[in-house]
């Protein structure tokens, strides 16, 4: 402290300071200007409506069909039907939020040869490209699907409603094969119990950005 | 020889008899039936989950036995019962309470070590806690798996030299032994020396 009272009474260093102040202003005020435009919603940009929207996951164990949500999820969706080329999908769900509503799955979900949770809290997905498959809402994205910390192409075909009226809403699936991330590797890879095919349901809801100002 | 309450378990130790009796049954009957029949695979998972149940009321039902024992006598052995047999009659039951705790404790650290990591909800109601950390310890899966096979398969055999030896004295010795731990005993509750009807 007595060394930094020093160094602040030290006219030479408080003239270089004076300069180096006005230079960090500006730049600051540079930086913040791009921030804004950055941040501001781009043309195609969409807010999803959690609450009206889910994303499901079924399989059957023992013969029986099993359906679980995950509670926790954000999705980024860059959308323009005519710029299909800077359209974009990320989305991250909490691991730890997939619930089925059995007590016996749901305990199980979280374990380690499982969502091993405690060392994979998230699992993503970004898309690499979509492309259109007619001109009737219907297309195809193609991305990157990240489970376990293992990440695999992933593929999914979605249907979205009149882009004109808002809310916009979207449905796809896919189905993984949940042996492609080691998901329940050690308990049952031979699917004795537990289906390999896992159909992931999309059901989304989501309104145009606000434009930027 | 007419048997009269002196000779009788105690209400409580002949209620915890049978209805542990029953529930070992019924253990060991879905045990062998998961074990070598073949079946739908939904009733076997329901099956265990069931057999998981019932085990743990069979760990805590234990030790209200063991407790109840230790405060409450048995009755002697009738004066029938004497030497070799009377230390048999010793060893099998030693035996027969080792095996009540040694079987659903395997169990429990089957299930607690096993890969598949699946809760132990009894009957829905609620979750029983696993051994602790020995989550998917592939080594203690093994040998508990195989103990609670060796030792379900003793205690089957425990139960049936049990009852052998009650048919014993009931058609060899013609000594009704089973009145010690009958459910009811309209005689027994009488004096002894009331008059015969």
């Amino acid at each position: 402290m007595q060394k930094f009272t020093a160094l602040m009474q030290n006219p030479v260093f408080r003239k270089r300071m004076i300069v180096f102040g006005i230079a960090k202003k500006t730049v600051m005020a540079a930086v913040l200007a791009f921030s804004m435009d950055a941040s501001a919603a781009q043309a195609g940009d969409y807010v999803v409506d959690y609450k009206k929207s889910k994303v499901e996951f079924s399989g059957t164990h023992a013969g029986n069909a099993f359906t679980g949500q995950f509670g926790t999820w954000t999705a980024v969706i860059t959308f323009d039907p005519a710029q299909l080329d800077t359209s974009k999908i990320v989305a991250t769900f909490d691991t730890n939020t997939a619930k089925t509503g059995n007590s016996m799955y749901d305990g199980t979900l979280p374990q380690a040869d499982w969502f091993d949770v405690k060392n994979h809290a998230q699992a993503t997905f970004t898309s690499t490209a979509i492309t259109a498959k007619d001109d009737a809402g219907n297309y195809t994205a193609v991305g990157d699907l990240t489970i376990r910390g293992i990440t695999k192409p992933a593929t999914f075909d979605f249907t979205l409603s009149d882009l004109a009226q808002s809310p916009v809403t979207a449905k796809g699936s896919l189905t993984l094969d949940r042996m492609e991330y080691d998901i329940g590797k050690k308990s049952d890879a031979s699917a004795e119990w537990v289906s390999r095919d896992i159909v992931i349901a999309l059901d989304i809801t989501a309104t145009p950005a606000p434009a930027a100002e | 020889m007419a048997a009269d309450n002196s000779q009788r378990y105690t209400t409580v130790a002949i209620i915890l008899h049978w209805v542990m009796a029953a529930a070992f049954l019924l253990m060991l009957a879905s045990g062998l039936s998961m074990e070598y029949l073949p079946m739908e695979k939904s009733l076997k998972f329901n099956m265990y989950q069931w057999h998981k149940s019932l085990g743990v009321l069979l760990l805590v039902a234990f030790f209200i036995r063991i407790g109840w024992r230790l405060f409450h006598k048995p009755p002697a052995l009738p004066a029938s019962i004497k030497g070799l047999e009377a230390v048999a009659a010793k060893a099998g039951h030693i035996a027969l309470y080792a095996c009540m705790i040694a079987v659903p404790f395997s169990g429990w650290l089957m299930v607690s070590s096993s890969v598949y990591g699946l809760p132990t909800i009894v009957f829905g109601w609620f979750e029983f806690p696993h051994f602790p950390k020995i989550a998917g310890n592939e080594t203690i899966s093994a040998i508990s798996k195989n103990a609670h096979w060796i030792l379900a398969w003793f205690f089957g055999l425990c139960i049936l030299g049990h009852i052998a030896a009650v048919v014993k004295h009931m058609v060899i010795d013609r000594e009704n032994i089973l009145l010690r731990m009958a459910p009811s005993c309209a005689r027994c509750k009488k004096p002894a020396n009331a008059k015969p009807e």
